[in-house]
């Protein structure tokens, strides 16, 4: 579904008493950051938690998007908040990522049980990483975002997310050693 | 130094061979989440915010701020004995007079170069407008009284419009969540003198 209106007119209509135009937020931004979300928290219903969270401390917060051309940057900076704020406080273990995302389904014949275990051990090793450098790798190869537009969405230097990701590769490449990628 | 450069050939082939791996496929959590957010924005209750900050940015003269008294304040500030949270010479929270359930406060930034100063907070339900100040001089001093509810209140200034700045007087700055700081100001309950 598309609305052809621009974030700040609607966030403007929202601004001015139309709550119910915060559903078209809704539906642009609900499933945009999911993935990212999912990584992060290892957890699909934690995620949607998450997301759902989020959209209504959006919905709370909104005078305070200083700029609402940039809503999907600021939204993204509270679903960050919010996954982190998630880890903290979580108790129980996350799950594997096998769990977490849809996987092809255990007889699909395109995947052989090598390829499988390979799989695993790749998604372990991500889930493995600690969250900064989690979040960085995810966002640069899974979201596919550049270093400056990652610097900018996690308000970090350049230099320190290009350490984080350096970090996060060289750890997955010792915990992937003799694995045949 | 570039630490990306750091790792070679074989290492970058091994790192693409690992992302392509991992799935990259869209993620869509739950149908219905548009209806449950809804829901509980419903559910929110309703935004006495807007009704304070209707009130607030009301056109409203200060007396206190037209007549160059800032000293006359200040004075007040001093002779008042200030609650213990706002500290010696820190613009903020000044009861000024009596009120039964909320208190004059005066907020004051100092930016010379500004055409115009405002300031938002939870007070004026973070309205990115907020609500101005007055030049008190030409010396770049802006201010503006406010009747608040005693209790912590969050706020910053917005210089000429765009740019949000804590108040560098205020007694903390806390994470708004958002990556910035805001001010902090701890209105005091007015003493039944």
């Amino acid at each position: 579904m598309s609305d052809g209106r621009t974030d700040a007119e609607v966030i403007a209509r929202i601004l001015d008493g139309d709550t119910e135009q915060f559903g078209i937020l809704v539906d642009r931004y609900g499933d945009e950051f999911a993935r990212y979300a999912t990584y992060m928290v290892g957890n699909r219903d934690d995620a949607a938690d998450i997301i759902q969270d989020s959209l209504v401390r959006a919905f709370r917060h909104l005078r305070r998007c200083h700029d609402p051309a940039r809503f999907k940057g600021w939204f993204f900076r509270i679903v960050s908040n919010q996954c982190k704020t998630h880890l903290k406080r979580r108790r129980r273990p996350m799950k594997p990522l096998d769990e977490v995302m849809e996987l092809p389904a255990a007889d699909d014949p395109a995947l052989d049980a090598e390829a499988r275990e390979i799989d695993h051990r790749v998604r372990d090793a991500l889930h493995s990483l600690p969250q900064d450098q989690r979040e960085a790798f995810v966002l640069k190869y899974i979201e596919g975002l550049t270093i400056p537009e990652i610097a900018k969405a996690i308000s970090a230097s350049e230099a320190a997310l290009k350490m984080r990701l350096m970090r996060a590769r060289r750890a997955l490449l010792a915990k992937l050693d003799g694995v045949a990628l | 130094m570039n630490e990306e450069l750091d790792m070679d050939s074989r290492d970058e082939a091994r790192i693409e061979r690992l992302v392509e791996r991992l799935d990259r496929r869209p993620v869509t959590l739950r149908p219905g989440m548009r209806t449950a957010v809804m829901a509980r924005i419903h559910a929110e209750p309703t935004s006495t915010g807007g009704r304070v900050w209707r009130w607030l940015s009301a056109p409203r003269v200060s007396p206190l701020a037209v007549g160059g008294l800032l000293a006359a304040a200040i004075a007040a500030f001093v002779l008042l004995r200030p609650s213990p949270v706002a500290p010696t010479g820190t613009p903020v929270a000044t009861p000024l007079a009596a009120a039964p359930q909320t208190v004059p406060v005066r907020l004051v930034f100092l930016a010379p170069t500004a055409s115009s100063v405002a300031v938002t907070g939870d007070f004026a339900s973070w309205n990115p407008k907020g609500i101005p100040l007055a030049k008190t001089h030409n010396d770049g001093v802006w201010s503006v009284d406010l009747d608040l509810k005693p209790g912590l209140h969050h706020y910053v200034f917005i210089v000429d419009g765009t740019e949000w700045k804590p108040d560098p007087n205020a007694t903390s700055q806390v994470d708004d969540g958002f990556g910035q700081k805001n001010s902090v100001l701890l209105v005091p309950q007015r003493s039944a003198s």
